[in-house]
Order: structure tokens, then sequence, then C-alpha cells
């Protein structure tokens, strides 16, 4: 059709469309002067113009179909069927695996959904059919057990049972395990194998992650999702539907294949021996045999090297790693069960007879001798355990140093520290001092001694990065402060590290150079790691540099930059979610964002709901939540059983007793607000903005003599910082000092003037001095012009200039779009000489202040 | 690469007619906008405040650095968000629609819980096809199609966009729909 046919089309078409339809057919003919065929045209889309087609937009719609496409961790909070899923338990190439609600039976339980995308739909289904036939054959303690294939909503899914554990790979972080332990978890191990090759079942992914361990030390061989039934040998050309299944591409993961898996040739249950071999070696040596920089390495590495056997082991015992290690199969155990035999002989013989048939072999003179010698022996290891176990060893951490040159990685540095500080704040008999986790701490160069001094703390461990011949290194030492001692001192090679890997190797040897040891439970929450992404994690610790950097709109941005990449990363990253949600709570003021509260509270608000949706028991997520609550909802309560469970959760994170010392202040509850802040301090001793808040709750508690006192010792100290200045001008306001203030303010503004604006025109204002107070408020109008300024700076001049009137105006303002410092309104002595003011009762009823 | 700055830059080049920015763009918006998908979806049960277009917008704000953009590039961001709507529409209605054909009538994954039936697949379908062939013989009218419908712009944003009069949008559209109505009609 040419565009001058279609031009004539579409003019009949509105012309006659406008007219009534029994004179549409006339005028058409007349005007395509007879030509039927247009005629027939335009009367056909006339008549198709009433058709109902594209009248609600589909944009609705394609949102509905974008959030179904499945993310990690997107069934979170759903019901399915009689579940409610609660908590995503883990993520991986295959599929994800939920902790849900069994509402009808009451009880947790595991539900296992594939994911969409590894492969076709019915070899989805078909994988998780077989898996689920595959178990339910087989009742062995060592395997979780499955209740049942569901079907919900169009949706298969293995319902199974939840086990409460770590794996074994998250165990095995800390090091290798004891003999008697490794062959306690290998016996259990080869009994799960044993009973699934009874029933002709490979499992074919055997490894470290598939491994749960219970809190009681209980194995529970995880995930058959590879299983595939296997016919006897000689039927094996025979085969069957169930038999024909195959994976796009290689599974199972590459470091725990065997060579025969490596080349994709047919398994058999000699492939699980050998997987079941590197596990088993990994237990004792602490680490895999084969595993090297990359993927086509650690394939090299399984179909050539031989695994290094010259560890110091029975050599019983390395003969049963030799032998499921063959890299022919023939040479191998040929099945589990005869493997588990092995093992267990092997443990008998290392079993000590028993007592009473060595007293019985020996006479009484002899046995009395020796029962007196046990005593001894029982008396003085427990007089030591009790000796070990009471001692509680205070240390220091000090932010580690980025020294390497490159600025880019000051996130490295900080980042370590403050990870190191969390895992060392989950050992009970550490009680550490933390560097830093709020900001303004970072460009401190501290004196050792003086800091172990100070802090009175027995250990110091200090850090720095270093660039040497290309490589990047961490030096770690720690310090002993009694004697200035170097109790341990160790570099490591960042270029290859994985930070987890890195930092609970760290952990384990600061532990034992202190002469402590983890127990059970708190491994268990030292393993815990934020994400198993290294480079998420990476792009988190950028972020919470840069969020802990002096707070600019420009680092903000940053952070945040880096907080979405981290979720990008892994979605289901509790912890990004909360240091995004952290960033928006302050953002809503002048100096740290032009976003209007509502929208910059929206923002942390759902970050943080989705930090706790996604973990719970992060101290970090409900800080966060807490601070919402705060700032913005300023629902007291909720914001104190959110600060109250942060700090039960984790008693030694200093944010969240910062910002319940501002709640607390808010509230008027003086007194524990100072103590509150005063802990926020002493866990964070480098953090100037925790001084500052310190600082702050005395001066809300109007005891402003030992304020000023303070912030004059602060200054001294550091006279760059524009919060203490800032601060120290407040208080000379309280104090009836105008001068002095007026001389602080205008100083500061030189060299910020986002900083102090408001307090300045106050003071003039108390000072008798107008007209300058009306400068400061055309300033301030002149930069709302550029970004909103919050009305109550305005309103804070206005009082300064005893102008009440306008001074409510303005209030009311700030109250309507929610201004986070309105929270403070009772407690901020700015607002003193409003007080006894009627129109200050409903300000505070508004926020919710006053007593009913 | 998702760093806001570089989408900003890739936004201002498309807008000035830079046609490789578009595929640099293209998926980032899109995840960004599957990311609020989600998050809309989650919190639904808790008001349903949230208007869809509004989701667009908050896309833009989150993505895009405000201080370097004029409100053209918003309205070629809004062109870019309905053209990946309406590729997310096609690929899910084809999906639908071949397993119907297939005809395995048990599902696999949640994505199949019905979002879309099934008349309303092989309507998105036809849809396409006819978009296609209306873009061969007028391609401003497939994209106020693509902006109004795919995209939930209104007539004035749409006219924004494209750079034309409301007129012009509304005589486009009433056009387009009765075009595409019969398109349709002969096919379904």
């Amino acid at each position: 059709m040419s565009s001058d046919q279609w031009q004539r089309i579409e003019d009949l078409f509105h012309a006659a469309s406008q007219l009534q339809p029994s004179d549409q057919l006339d005028y058409l003919k007349r005007e395509s002067g007879d030509d039927p065929s247009l005629v027939a045209e335009v009367q056909s889309l006339i008549e198709a113009s009433n058709d109902a087609l594209l009248e609600t937009p589909a944009v609705s719609l394609g949102f509905k179909v974008l959030s179904n496409i499945s993310k990690p961790g997107a069934l979170v909070g759903r019901t399915i069927g009689h579940f409610n899923v609660t908590k995503l338990l883990g993520a991986g190439g295959m599929g994800e695996v939920y902790l849900a609600t069994d509402q009808k039976l009451e009880r947790q339980v595991a539900l296992k959904f594939l994911n969409r995308g590894f492969g076709n739909d019915e070899w989805l289904r078909s994988q998780l059919i077989l898996e689920a036939r595959a178990v339910a054959q087989l009742e062995n303690q060592n395997i979780c057990s499955i209740h049942g294939l569901e079907n919900e909503d169009g949706q298969d899914f293995i319902a199974m049972q939840y086990v409460e554990g770590e794996t074994l790979q998250s165990r095995l972080t800390l090091g290798p395990l004891s003999i008697d332990l490794a062959l306690d978890f290998a016996e259990q191990i080869a009994s799960a194998l044993s009973a699934a090759h009874e029933h002709g079942i490979v499992h074919r992914d055997v490894k470290t992650q598939n491994i749960i361990v219970t809190p009681d030390d209980q194995i529970k061989v995880l995930d058959f999702g590879l299983a595939k039934f296997v016919k006897p040998i000689e039927q094996t050309q025979n085969t069957t539907e169930l038999d024909q299944t195959s994976a796009p591409g290689i599974l199972g993961t590459v470091a725990y294949m065997s060579p025969e898996q490596a080349e994709g040739e047919e398994l058999d249950a000699r492939s699980d021996i050998f997987s079941f071999g590197i596990v088993f070696y990994e237990m004792l040596a602490g680490e895999n045999p084969f595993l090297r920089d990359n993927k086509s390495k650690t394939l090299e590495a399984i179909k050539n090297d031989a695994p290094d056997l010259e560890l110091d082991l029975p050599r019983q015992l390395l003969n049963i790693l030799k032998r499921c290690l063959e890299k022919n199969r023939n040479l191998r155990f040929n099945d589990a069960r005869t493997l588990k035999s092995e093992i267990t002989a092997f443990r008998r013989s290392r079993e000590p007879s028993p007592f009473f048939t060595w007293v019985q072999s020996r006479n009484f003179k002899y046995v009395a001798a020796a029962a007196a010698v046990l005593l001894v022996v029982i008396l003085a290891s427990s007089a030591f355990v009790y000796q070990k176990t009471s001692s509680v060893h205070s240390i220091a951490l000090l932010q580690i140093q980025n020294r390497s040159g490159d600025a880019n990685l000051d996130y490295l540095s900080q980042g370590l520290t403050r990870s190191l500080f969390d895992k060392f704040s989950y050992l009970t008999r550490l009680q550490v001092k933390a560097p830093s986790t709020m900001p303004f701490d970072h460009e401190q160069n501290v004196d050792l001694g003086r800091a172990g001094r100070d802090l009175s703390v027995e250990s110091v461990l200090s850090g720095e990065l270093l660039k040497h011949d290309q490589s990047l290194l961490l030096r770690l030492s720690l310090l002993d402060t009694s004697n200035g001692g170097t109790k341990w001192q160790e570099e490591f090679n960042l270029d290859a590290a994985n930070m987890f890997v890195l930092q609970d190797d760290i952990t384990r040897k600061v532990v034992s150079s202190l002469g402590l040891w983890i127990i059970g439970g708190e491994r268990k929450r030292l393993n815990k790691h934020q994400t198993d992404n290294d480079e998420a994690l990476r792009k988190y610790m950028q972020g919470r540099q840069f969020a802990g950097l002096k707070r600019s709109r420009e680092n903000l941005q940053k952070a945040i930059g880096y907080f979405e990449q981290a979720i990008e990363l892994d979605p289901s990253f509790a912890e990004a979610y909360s240091g995004l949600s952290d960033c928006y709570a302050v953002m809503n003021n002048v100096a740290n964002g032009p976003i209007a509260p509502s929208v910059a509270m929206a923002k942390a608000r759902w970050n943080a709901q989705q930090a706790l949706d996604l973990d719970d028991s992060l101290p970090e997520a409900h800080t966060s939540l807490g601070i919402v609550n705060l700032r913005f909802d300023w629902n007291w309560e909720k914001a104190e059983s959110e600060f109250k469970r942060a700090i039960e959760l984790k008693p030694v994170y200093a944010p969240a007793h910062f910002w319940y010392s501002n709640l607390l202040s808010a509230l008027g509850r003086n007194d524990e607000a100072i103590i509150e802040s005063t802990i926020s301090k002493d866990l964070d001793p480098y953090s100037l903005l925790a001084e500052q808040n310190y600082g702050r709750s005395l001066y809300y508690a109007r005891r402003t003599t030992e304020a000023q006192d303070y912030f004059a010792n602060l200054i001294s100290q550091n006279d760059q910082f524009l919060p203490f200045q800032h601060m120290m001008a407040l208080v000379q306001l309280q104090l009836g000092h105008y001068q002095s203030a007026i001389d602080i303010l205008e100083r500061m503004r030189r060299n910020d003037p986002l900083y102090g604006t408001a307090a300045l025109g106050y003071a003039y204002g108390r000072a008798g001095q107008p007209n300058k107070a009306q400068n400061i408020l055309r300033e301030l109008d002149d930069a709302s012009n550029r970004d909103p300024v919050p009305p109550h700076e305005k309103a804070i001049v206005y009082i300064g200039m005893g102008d009440k009137d306008q001074a409510f105006n303005y209030l009311n303002q700030s109250l309507e779009q929610r201004f986070a410092s309105m929270a403070f309104l009772n407690a901020d002595p700015l607002y003193d000489d409003l007080r006894s003011d009627v129109r200050f009762r409903e300000l505070e009823q508004r926020v919710g202040l006053s007593l009913p | 690469m998702s760093d806001p700055s570089d989408i900003t830059e890739l936004l201002i080049r498309w807008s000035s007619g830079d046609k490789n920015a578009l595929e640099k763009l293209m998926p980032l918006v899109e995840r960004e906008l599957h990311r609020l998908a989600h998050y809309y979806m989650r919190h639904e049960h808790i008001g349903h405040t949230l208007q869809t277009t509004a989701l667009i917008n908050e896309a833009f704000l989150r993505l895009v650095d405000q201080t370097r953009v004029q409100w053209q590039n918003r309205a070629h961001f809004f062109g870019i968000a309905a053209q990946i709507m309406r590729r997310v529409l096609l690929n899910y209605a084809r999906d639908r629609h071949r397993q119907k054909r297939g005809g395995h009538a048990v599902q696999v994954s949640l994505s199949d819980v019905a979002i879309i039936s099934d008349d309303k697949s092989a309507e998105l379908i036809a849809l396409d096809e006819a978009l296609e062939r209306l873009a061969e013989i007028d391609l401003r009218k497939t994209r106020v199609v693509e902006l109004r419908f795919y995209g939930g712009l209104s007539v004035e944003e749409t006219a924004e966009v494209l750079g034309v009069s409301t007129i012009t949008v509304n005589r486009d559209w009433k056009m387009a729909k009765a075009w595409l109505s019969r398109e349709i009609r002969n096919v379904l």
C-alpha cells in the first residue's frame, strides 16, 4: 500500500466516523469516487473501531509477568497450597529450597522447587519426580526424608524434612576435622550412599554443600536432584524411560566430579565413591585435593593429578582414601557398602579397649595405682578446662589501614575490618572493642600502644593492606598490650582470595593465637555467611564504605549504587538491603539529599523489610526498620522494639545503640539515652559521629555545661569535623553566648555552606541583629530554589527573631512533610520558646509525643 | 555497567539518536523493571496505591541521574520501557501457547500460575504480529500503540515522547485501534 493510499483511507475513516452511521455509506461512495474496495476498507475499519481491543493498557499485566519470572527468594511470603513459605534456605543453579510451615500439620518443612530456565520444562519436571521417587525409596536416617511430591497452583515441588544444621562445606571453613569426627561423618555419609546404591540409585552430586551436619553431629545427605536410577550392570544396555533423562551439559559441581563424570561418561555407584573420597579427604586435610584456580584446571586435575596423600594420617586411613580416589573406577571400592564397612572396621580398631577389660587383665594393686593416676589426670584436666573456659580475653580490633597506594581499595580495608569485628563479636569469650562501624572513622592513624592503653584491652589486632610486587597483601599483627610483644603475625595474599575463606581463616588463627577455641554454637554463627557471592560481598563492602564516609549526597548516592549492584548479584543478600535502607533513611535533609522524606522513607522502609523477609535474625535489618519508625513513622513503640531486638541479636552492634539513644532522647528518657549513647561510643571508639551523639544526648538532657566541656575537648582534638562545631554552637546558644555561637557558625559556613545556616539565623535573631537574620532567611529561600529546604530550618530562624506565627507556620509544613527532625520536637532546646504556646501542644500531639 | 551515571549517559545518547546505546540500555532497564515488579507484586496486598506507570517512573528515578537529563530523555525512557513490556508479554504468551499446543496440561513453574488466559495469550500474539505489519505501513502509529498500550502512557505523555501534538496522537490511536482490531478479527 502506498502512503498516499494509506493517508486517504485514514482521512476517510476519521471523516466518516464523525457522521451518523446512516450517512456514512453515501459519504464514502461520494468521496472515494465510487471505489468499492476503498469503501469496504473504510467501512470494515469503522466497524472494528468498536472492538474493545487495547482498552486496558497491558503495562500492569507486563509487571505481573515480570514479577513471576523466577528470581531467588521470589516465593517468600507466599502461601502455596497449605504451605506458608517463610524463608529462602538456599538457591543454586538447579533450584531453590525454601523453609515453609505446613499449616495442616503445623510443622516446618523444606520445599524444593526447580528453576525454570535450567532446562526445558519437561526435563525439569522429570528431574523433580525422579528425585522424589528416588528418595522416597530410601529409608535411612542419614538421608533427608521426603514428605511428598506436591502440585499446587500448577507447579510441582517436593516437600521434605527440614533439618536444622549447617552444610559440611561451611563447617569445614574453619579447618579440618579431628580424625574421629571425620570418621564418624564419613561413616554416616557412606551409610546414606549405601542405602541409595542398594536401590540402584546413584547420587551423582556428592559434595560438601549437599551434606548437612545437625547441631548434634548427625549427617543428612541432601539433594538427590541429579540422582539417576541405574539398572544392574547386565541390563544397562536396555535403557528404560527413567534412564533416559540426561541433563543439558555437565552436571554436578566440578570440584567433586569423578574422572568419568568429567569425561561425560556413563556413571555408576563408583562415581559416588570418588566424590565421597574428595569429601572425606577435605574433612581430614581441610582442602579439596583437586581444586585449582579455575574449572578447566580443576577438571584436568581430577582426570590426571594424583591426590597428595602425604598427610599425617594413619596408613590404613590413607589406604581408604587412596582406594576412593583411584582414577580407574575398577580399582575403587565397588559400592558404598564395602566402603562403609572399611571405615567402620578402621574406627573400631582405633577405639581403646574398654576399661573393665583392662582392669580384669591386671591385678588389684596396679588397678588402684592406675585409678589414682586417672583421678589426677581428670582433676588436672578439669582445672585446665575451667581456667580456659572462664577466661574472657579482651581485644581491640583496629581499622585495617590501606597502605596499598590505591584509594579504590579503601572499601576492602574497611569491609574486612568490619566483617572481622562481626566474626569476633560472636565469640563469647572474646570481648571485642570495635574499630568503627559508624561514619567518619577511616582516616585515623592510631598508635597501637595508646590504643591498647586507652581501651584497656589485653590484645590489639592491627592490619594493613600492602602492594608488594604487584600482589595485594594483608598483613595482620596481634599485639600483646601488657608487654608490647607480637603474639601472631601473618601475611595473606588477597589476589585470588575468597573473602569468606579468608575471614574464617583469620578468625581461626586469631582465636588460636589467643589460646581460645571456638565452641559448637559459636561455630554455627561464625559460619553463617552473609552471601555466597564473593563479588556481591565486595560490592556490599564498597557500599558500606561510601555510606560510612562523610555523609554527603555524593557518597550516599555511590553507596546506593554499590548496594544495588550487590543485590543484583545476589538478590537474597539481606544485609545489602539493610545498607540501602540506612542510606535512604538519612537522605532527607539539606546536606544529604534532595529527596522528599516520604520518598526516601518509603525506600528505606521497603529495603529494611526486604532484609527482614530474607533474614529475620539480622540485627542490621532490625536497626534499619527501627530508624524508619523513629525518623518517619514516629512509631516509638515499634522503633524501640526493633532497636531492642537488634541489640538482643547482637549486643555489640554499635549503630543499634546509636539510634536507640536517639529514640530515647526524642522521648525525653534522657538518662537511658545517655547510657545508650555511651555504649555506642564505647563500642565504636573511633567514630566521630558516636562521639557527637553522646554530646548531643547531654545537650538534649539540658546538661549544657557538661556538653560544653565535652565538645570543647573534642574540638581540641579535631577541629576539622563540622558536626562538633555545630553542636558547640548550639551549646553556646543555650548558654546565652550568642556572639560566640555566631563566630563558630560563620566560620563553619565558610567551609560548608550547607551546615548550620538555620542556627546562625537563630543566633542573629537572638543577638538582636534582625537584618542579618533576614539575610539568612533569604539565603534559605535561595537554596530552596535549588533543592527543597526543610521548612523547619526557617522556623528556627523565626524563633530566634521572636516571630512565633511564622515559626509555627513553617513547623507545620515540616510536620506535614514528615521531616525526621520533628521527632526531636520535645528534645530540642531550640524550640523551648514555643513550648508554652497551645499550638506547640498541637504539634506534639500530631507527632505523637504528648502524653495522654 | 549498572552505574547510574552510565545509564544516564546511554539514555542521553539514545535520545540523541545513537542506536547502539539502546541495545546496552534495554537489559539494564529490564533488570530494574524486573526488580520493581517483584516489589510491586509482593506488596500488592498492602495497598493498591501503586500505579504501574508510577513504577516505570520509579525505575526512571532510580536509574537516571535527574540533574543531567531533560524531559525528552524521560519520554525516551518510557518508550524503552514500553518496548520491553511488549517483548516480555509476547514471550510469555508464546511460551504459554507453545505449552498448550504441546499438550502439556501440567505446568511446571510458578510463572505458569495463570496470569494470562489462553485467549489473552492468543490475542497478544496476534496483536504483536499485526503491529509488525502496521509498522511497515505507518511506524508512528505502531509507536503510539506501544507507548499507550504497553507503556501505559497518557495521550499527553505519548505526544511528548513522539514530539507530535495530542491531536495527532488521538487520531493515530483511533486509526491504529480500528486497523489492529480488524486485522486481529481476521486471525482469531
